[in-house]
């Protein structure tokens, strides 16, 4: 039975099942809305921004340290293009640069302070958030923010390449080098050890506070670019506009991780976003009920860490008795 | 060998008191599996009498202390105090009920609360009509209590911002809380190990003024100079037994030494080394200060190993974490001439050093990566070709350190947390033997390490002579004698003697002791 579970990977894949037996519910109860060809592209490019936020702040994960900033900070990003390209005359690319440096900046404001100052992530960037937050409602002073975009910038929030999004591709792409660094350069492994073992990381020759200020530097710079292709997307933006990403993006990387590796993964946490994002789609078209998609967001959150707690426990108490005899 | 006197009738206690024993032990027995660990142990302590108790690592008085505190249950044997027999089921409260009153050696304040709350927490605030607490008087009561025992400070300061021997102080009041003529025995255990040396005599200070005061002192201790100091009595316990119990003043130096390490002490241990002969060193250390280390200067070449040996007190645990940049440190480092820099450890490991930490758990492993991934962490830039870890390159290196050091289960992607704790420090030796650095510092190599893991670990140690300069700080002075070429023994801070092999366990725990 177990070796079953095993080689079809009904743990490790767990989520894929999940996908794909959502895909067929609601395929099933919604024929006429759900498996067309304009749903399944919303539920890409909406997906596509969670991903790729998401992609973003499993760096810190992956080195220990939570960011909860990224969602204001996309949000100022995003606030940021459309104040500066309707004030100035300067080409929509070159404000999209300064708006994920403004943001890589205060990413990098978070970890030095984490790194240095030896703060926990979790109030730093919590504070960094309320820090952005205030810089957008300045730029914005309460008001719904229309940007002034070149056409070409347009298309990438708008056009598909083939039937695939411009968004969706850019993710993938994202995604993909983010696995390869990961899983396959020093640079990757030495953040994973920094997130295992803070001391021990540091007398294996690991620059610790380096690698963590970098980390959030890096969520930080992926938050920008994130508020830059959302504002290309919709073409306004509030000061609220980042808010709502941050329950589904953490959602996805606990989820994320109990997937395919027992830690922060690339694989684990694209499966979970795009799982999080066909049921909030799949609910959304039963009934448009704008709480459900928080509620189901917060469900999963709960669960995948439940499930990982409890998962964990039990494989220490297999490993504890497959190890006894030859502790003893 | 000294015999067996604990039944000797007591007289030459220096306080006029009432004759009435505040603490008699009679035959305690207690084993841990098949380990005995006390052998009908007899103890009797009158009031206000400072007895000191001494005994090597494993001597059996901790789980004397222990059995006392209600922390275990005896096999066997009584207890009473000031005559009343104590239950020696292992319940916490009876003890201290009955007027046994204990100072760990960790002291247990809480560091972000006050000297007054600390003191509070012992027994009860006092309350005004209201209920509420009457923080002039609880002020005003800790005071007076410090006083009474010789100390001058703030107490509504939180512990942290105290002085060690503040704390101590501290310490000593609650545990002394309540209502102080029930207090009979008040224990100590190793009260100075967290003290600087010049830090001692207010510590004295107040224990004297206990005594005299009519309470009785179990004082534990690893230093002898406080044995003469302070104690009127000594007991010696060596292997579950207790082996001398005489006054103070009818005991020499050499006679503590060789009660309790069982074996003479040769006079002419402490010899120094014709080390200077060495070539150029490739790990100096010079004028090394932390909070214990007073000016250590050492150097370790390629070819040999040095150990350091120390009792617990004498700064030993603080050589490691000193030259690797994690604790605070004044003094230069150098390796093959160059300087490392103090407070990053990952510079010291680029200059050279390798590190295999005492605590293996917190500071040696990545516990939930592979034994894989700890076998190569610190020689992964080695396997990455054009940015990339090349990864059969790497899981050969892996699997032939996995061979080599016979880690079982040697399944390189198993957690390398689920090892058992000889085979997981095979893993983080193994990390650094793979690398080209130049200089291996070890502390507590084979804490926790199984007899078999132990002879693989030296073997290896041995080897790496040929390519590393291999430095040991140990506890364990059979482990220093059978594997170093030179030991350096530190007492209080400083090197008091070098040693060059052969040399035995007995010699190092003599001159760490101190002559």
């Amino acid at each position: 039975m177990n070796t079953v579970v095993n080689r079809i990977g009904l743990v490790r894949f767990s989520g894929i099942y999940g996908l794909v037996a959502l895909i067929i519910f609601f395929g099933a109860t919604q024929p006429d809305l759900f498996l067309t060809e304009t749903n399944l592209k919303v539920i890409l490019v909406n997906s596509a921004i969670t991903g790729l936020l998401a992609i973003g702040m499993l760096v810190p994960m992956a080195a220990g340290l939570l960011d909860l900033s990224f969602g204001s900070i996309a949000g100022l990003s995003a606030v940021f293009m459309a104040w500066a390209t309707t004030r100035t005359d300067i080409d929509t690319y070159v404000v999209a640069l300064a708006a994920i440096l403004l943001a890589g900046a205060l990413g990098l404001g978070s970890g030095l302070l984490v790194a240095f100052i030896k703060l926990d992530s979790l109030i730093v960037t919590l504070g960094m958030s309320s820090v952005a937050l205030g810089i957008t409602e300045y730029l914005s002073q309460g008001n719904t923010l229309t940007a002034n975009l070149s056409p070409s910038f347009v298309h990438i929030g708008l056009d598909s390449i083939g039937p695939i999004p411009i968004l969706a591709i850019i993710l993938a792409i994202l995604a993909v080098c983010m696995y390869v660094w990961l899983e396959h350069t020093p640079g990757g492994r030495f953040v994973l050890a920094s997130g295992n073992n803070y001391n021990a990381a540091r007398l294996a020759g690991i620059n610790v506070p380096k690698i963590q200020s970098l980390a959030l530097a890096f969520s930080g710079l992926i938050a920008g670019l994130a508020g830059v292709l959302l504002i290309a997307r919709v073409g306004s933006a509030t000061s609220t506009a980042g808010q709502g990403y941050l329950l589904p993006v953490v959602a996805a990387l606990f989820l994320g991780s109990t997937q395919v590796l027992s830690r922060p993964n690339v694989v684990g946490t694209i499966i979970a976003v795009y799982l999080l994002g066909t049921g909030v789609q799949g609910i959304q078209l039963h009934g448009n009920q704008p709480w459900v998609s928080n509620m189901f967001n917060g469900l999963v959150l709960l669960a995948a860490i439940s499930v990982a707690r409890l998962r964990g426990r039990q494989s220490r108490r297999l490993n504890r008795k497959r190890t006894q005899p030859q502790a003893a | 060998m000294v015999p067996l006197i604990a039944t000797d009738p007591i007289q030459s206690v220096n306080t006029a008191v009432e004759h009435e024993d505040a603490l008699t032990v009679a035959g305690v027995h207690k084993s841990f599996g098949p380990n005995l660990v006390l052998n009908r142990v007899d103890l009797r302590i009158r009031r206000g009498e400072i007895r000191a108790l001494i005994g090597l690592n494993g001597s059996g008085k901790s789980t004397l202390i222990k059995i006392l505190a209600g922390f275990h249950a005896a096999d066997d044997g009584q207890v009473a105090v000031g005559g009343q027999p104590l239950s020696l089921s292992g319940h916490q409260a009876h003890g201290s009920g009955a007027g046994l009153r204990f100072v760990h050696q960790d002291l247990g304040l809480a560091a972000n609360l006050s000297a007054v709350d600390n003191m509070a927490l012992g027994f009860r605030y006092p309350r005004t009509k209201l209920g509420t607490v009457a923080w002039g008087r609880a002020r005003r009561d800790a005071r007076r209590s410090l006083e009474e025992l010789g100390y001058n400070f703030d107490p509504s300061q939180t512990i942290d911002r105290l002085n060690p021997v503040e704390r101590t102080g501290t310490a000593i009041v609650r545990a002394l809380a309540g209502t102080d003529e029930s207090v009979r025995l008040l224990v100590l255990d190793e009260p100075t190990a967290a003290l600087p040396a010049t830090e001692c005599a207010r510590l004295f200070d107040a224990v004297q003024r206990l005594a005299d005061r009519g309470v009785a002192v179990l004082y534990v201790t690893h230093h002898l100079d406080e044995v003469f100091e302070l104690a009127h009595r000594v007991s010696v316990m060596r292997n579950g037994r207790m082996v001398d119990d005489s006054a103070v003043a009818d005991r020499t130096h050499d006679q503590l030494v060789e009660m309790m390490a069982g074996r003479p002490v040769t006079k002419e241990a402490a010899r120094r080394g014709e080390s200077a002969a060495q070539g150029a060193a490739t790990l100096s250390v010079t004028g090394l200060r932390t909070g214990r280390l007073a000016g250590v200067d050492l150097h370790a070449s390629v070819g040999e190993i040095v150990g350091i040996a120390g009792i617990t007190g004498s700064g030993r645990d603080e050589v490691v974490p000193a030259i690797m940049g994690v604790i605070p440190r004044e003094g230069e480092i150098r390796t093959g001439g160059r300087v490392v820099p103090p407070r990053r450890p990952h510079r010291a490991v680029a200059s050279g050093i390798a590190c295999v930490p005492a605590n293996r758990i917190d500071d040696g492993l990545l516990p939930f990566m592979s034994i894989k991934d700890n076998l190569t962490i610190a020689g992964l830039r080695a396997f990455a070709g054009r940015g990339f870890i090349r990864r059969e390159a790497e899981a050969r290196s892996a699997g032939a350190w996995i061979a080599r050091m016979a880690v079982r289960p040697g399944i390189p992607a198993l957690p390398v947390i689920v090892l058992s704790g000889g085979n997981q420090q095979k893993v983080v030796l193994g990390r650094w033997l793979a690398t080209e650095h130049t200089v291996l510092v070890l502390d507590e190599p084979t804490q926790g390490v199984d007899v078999e893991s132990r002879v693989s670990v030296y073997r290896e140690l041995r080897e790496a002579t040929c390519r590393l300069a291999v430095l040991i700080c140990s506890s364990d002075s059979e482990e220093l004698a059978q594997l170093c070429d030179r030991v350096l023994v530190l007492r209080r801070g400083r090197i008091v003697a070098e040693l060059t092999a052969p040399t035995s366990a007995g010699e190092i725990d003599a001159i760490a002791l101190g002559s």
